[in-house]
């Protein structure tokens, strides 16, 4: 860093200057990348009080604060607005677009006015998603589900049309997004930054970024099919005009589980970044890691079927699909015995961004294990659709996902804003959720064994302990997210300045001023050595 | 009745649930294992200040291909194990030797006939020790048959039949609960299997009461029963509030006009109309299409109680 005195020189923020046209209008990919952050948190916010909504309706046997359809919908609204609003931009969007170019060493991605125009399409999805709530809501609310399943979406005379043109267009924002990642990591590496030099971090969103551009098209095409079929009567679902309602399910699933490792795979790159910075030492088993993320990217696209193990399938179909769904397992495990090993023989330190790293690992144990009798077909049969499915997926997407975007938002907080938060907040927040989200997923699985199926709005006697406990649980969840948004948020403004690189990493972005400044690195950076080279020439 | 252990229910059940055990032993077995190493490594190699020594592994081949071996031969075993058990869950036994019970999922209600061609709605009665093959068909959306404790499901769909079997080793009742998204009453397509012993089954077999104490059903009561167990409570209401259909309160000999202008009479023949073929004659201000037909789903019987239940609703 010869020419460190003169960049501070003219060293100047990126966040500087303000005002809204210059935000709005940014090409710059830190900045769209808070932008992203600030939109999606709305909707988590949005989805969040839709879930609380729906968990505080379940607290007891029987209707007591919406009706029947208005249960249908405020479900509905919350797997939306997460799926497609929040957890598909997720961390790609956010601190993807952030870190990206600053781990490889660029000036921007590779089309900057591309990446604007995805913000911008995201926004008009996001629009046009809210357009299907006007209207009055017993006809105009969406009752779907987010899966849209037909023929009920065919019939459904709620917001079907608004809600998936929303959809369709909000594909194009993660298409582009994905495209111009790949070009960027292709393209715009500095020179040594070798493929296996780059942060995990980099393969992951490389890995998702493959599947945003070739699983998008395929939702796009179908909700297509589903717009017709609904406007002009073409019948592709419907079996009243020779359609059939089982192909909307095998062509949904072929884009949306695809997209379960968008959501996840970026989140296994955070934790790959925090273990060794805290560990003081090497990632184990880099290649493992970062192949294995590859080899679940494309063992992504031939697991669909898992979904309609029930659906009436033939069996063969069901056979084949079970035994593919397997293969999902064995990656995974790979990729967690390695982040355990990083541990192994450091020096560990447990700030804030290390238990969210500690916790994702014990969280997405539970998830991927509990993925087993869901492929296991002889046991899926009967947990089918009960709330068994839904405490796995949410193991993973909140306990995975969500637990490292927020683990990845304080390990980054001091290089986005230059500000430290505090740190004794930070980790209540973190025990909130942590124990907050197992006291309200935990007693699902039991639910689910027992038979209790999902999307009810009213349920049996039997199941109502449960249920209870469950809904005390997310209300600490719920919280716990005020807790932690509050303290990241209000550190951005009144927090301690943080020094460049406060947790000394080895990553480029950390040998940046915090904030970085608007064009990044002044000189391209020659990049000489592997970026976990933790241990050997420095002591931590 | 929901439990952990259905063995003494369903031979096919327990031994669902001897996977389900299994695996769960298995999932302990992993997470405990992962998560006692993470914490046996935190507590074991935290910070206990600057001058730390750290070993810097980069990875190791040896155990890289042990921790990939391992898993694969263990859900290559799963796979096997799962495999076996569902393949003689799914395996329809022929119809000599199995009672064959069609069932009829429609907005909100399950209906089921029996090969005597008697037919009911919500319950479904079937006698120990027999295997039941059911041939279920939507008439509108997808709806999902799921016996909890017998550990089966399978979805019903509008397009083609699916079928599902089950054998109950015990008398008692059960629950049916439909588990794919349907809308609105969802929640509350919920059934009852009655697996009957012997006597029972044979009573039911020749149209009289379960219980030797009953005696017959009145009109009224049976036309109450098939109001709620049909799913025409759904959107008839008794109570004058406006659901999707015209409300059931004072409509007999209720007078009005028809979508096509002409006006009609609710008598006898216009509601038994109505209910067998819903389209014919539309009250004006009420869309095509809601309601399924209950042509060959009721007998003239049934439509018979329901009107006089209907009777007693008056303004």
């Amino acid at each position: 860093m010869s020419s460190e005195a003169h960049a501070e020189e003219s060293y100047r923020p990126y966040l500087e200057p303000g005002g809204l046209k210059n935000w709005f209008f940014t090409v710059d990919h830190k900045r769209i990348g808070l932008l992203y952050l600030y939109t999606i948190l709305v909707f988590f916010l949005l989805a969040g009080l839709c879930a609380m909504a729906v968990r505080l309706e379940l607290l007891y046997p029987g209707m007591q604060f919406v009706s029947p359809h208005g249960y249908n919908v405020l479900f509905t609204l919350h797997g939306t607005m997460m799926v497609f609003l929040f957890i598909v931009p997720g961390i790609p969007a956010t601190l993807g677009n952030f870190l990206l170019p600053l781990m490889i060493g660029a000036k921007d991605v590779a089309f900057p006015r591309l990446n604007l125009l995805s913000y911008w399409i995201y926004l008009l999805g996001a629009a046009v998603v809210l357009y299907s709530l006007i209207g009055p809501p017993d006809r105009a609310w969406l009752d779907t589900g987010w899966t849209f399943y037909t023929p009920y979406s065919i019939d459904s005379s709620t917001g079907v049309i608004p809600v998936t043109l929303g959809a369709f267009i909000l594909g194009f924002s993660s298409i582009l997004t994905g495209l111009n990642f790949a070009v960027t990591i292709h393209r715009f590496r500095a020179p040594g930054m070798t493929w296996h030099r780059l942060p995990l971090f980099v393969w992951a969103i490389y890995s998702a970024a493959l599947i945003q551009v070739l699983a998008t098209p395929i939702i796009g095409i179908t909700l297509m099919l589903l717009i017709m079929e609904k406007m002009m009567g073409i019948g592709f679902f419907s079996p009243e005009l020779g359609g059939d309602p089982v192909l909307f399910e095998n062509f949904f699933w072929f884009y949306s589980h695809p997209v379960v490792y968008i959501m996840i795979l970026p989140a296994m790159g955070v934790v790959a970044e925090i273990l060794p910075v805290f560990s003081r030492k090497p990632i184990f088993g880099y290649r493992a890691i970062a192949y294995s993320s590859l080899a679940i990217a494309l063992v992504s696209f031939f697991v669909w079927g898992h979904h309609l193990f029930v659906s009436g399938m033939s069996f063969w179909s069901r056979w084949v699909f079970s035994l593919l769904t397997f293969a999902v397992a064995i990656p995974t495990a790979i990729k967690v015995f390695n982040w355990i090993s990083t541990l192994y023989k450091g020096s560990v330190s447990f700030q804030t961004p290390m238990l969210y790293a500690c916790s994702f690992i014990f969280l997405f144990t539970i998830a991927g294990l509990t993925g087993l009798p869901l492929a296991t077909l002889a046991t899926d049969v009967h947990l089918h659709d009960t709330y068994f499915v839904v405490a796995h997926f949410h193991y993973t997407m909140q306990g995975g996902t969500v637990i490292a975007l927020v683990g990845g938002l304080h390990f980054w907080w001091p290089k986005i804003y230059g500000k430290m938060y505090n740190e004794k907040v930070a980790q209540i927040g973190f025990w909130m959720l942590f124990l907050g989200f197992n006291a309200s997923f935990m007693p699902q699985f039991i639910l689910g064994y027992l038979g209790m199926p999902r999307r009810y709005a009213d349920y049996i006697g039997e199941f109502a302990d449960l249920h209870f406990a469950s809904t005390l649980g997310a209300l600490i969840n719920g919280l716990a997210y005020f807790v932690v948004f509050f303290n990241l948020v209000y550190s951005a403004y009144r927090g301690k300045a943080a020094s460049r690189n406060p947790y000394q990493s080895l990553s480029l972005e950390w040998q940046l001023p915090s904030p970085p400044p608007l064009t990044n690195f002044d000189e391209v950076p020659e990049v000489t050595t592997w970026t976990y080279g933790y241990g050997e020439e420095q002591k931590a | 009745m929901l439990s952990f252990f259905t063995g003494h229910i369903s031979d096919m059940g327990g031994r669902v649930d001897t996977v389900q055990f299994f695996l769960i032993y298995l999932m302990a077995f992993w997470f405990i294992l992962c998560n006692a190493v993470l914490v046996y490594l935190m507590l074991k190699y935290r910070r206990r200040g600057k001058d730390d020594k750290v070993t810097p592994l980069k990875g190791n081949h040896l155990v890289e291909i042990t921790w990939t071996v391992i898993p694969t031969i263990l859900v290559i075993f799963i796979f096997v194990y799962g495999i076996n058990v569902w393949t003689d869950m799914r395996t329809m036994p022929d119809d000599s030797e199995s009672y064959v019970v069609d069932v009829r999922a429609q907005r909100w209600a399950w209906s089921f006939k029996y090969p005597d061609g008697r037919t009911t709605a919500g319950d479904l009665y079937v006698p120990v020790n027999q295997k039941i093959k059911l041939r279920m068909n939507s008439n509108d959306v997808l709806h999902s048959f799921f016996l909890p404790e017998f550990r089966v499901k399978e979805d019903v769909v509008p397009s083609m039949f699916t079928y599902l079997w089950f054998e109950g080793k015990k008398p008692g009742t059960y629950n049916i609960f439909c588990t794919e998204y349907c809308g609105k009453d969802h929640s509350q397509m919920l059934g009852k299997v009655h697996v009957l012993d012997i006597d029972t089954w044979e009573r039911f077999e020749n149209n009289l009461p379960l219980d030797p104490r009953d005696k017959p059903l009145t009109p009224l009561e049976a036309g109450e029963q098939l109001y709620v167990k049909r799913g025409c409570k759904g959107c008839h209401s008794s109570d004058g509030s406006a659901v999707l259909g015209p409300s059931f309160k004072g409509l007999y000999n209720r007078s009005g006009a028809l979508q096509d202008g002409t006006s009609y009479v609710a008598d006898d023949n216009y509601i038994m109309e109505s209910i067998k073929y819903p389209n014919r004659k539309l009250v004006a201000g009420y869309p095509a299409n809601q309601m399924p037909a209950f042509e060959g789903q009721l007998t003239e019987d049934d439509i018979a109680n329901i009107i006089e239940y209907i009777k007693t609703l008056q303004e």
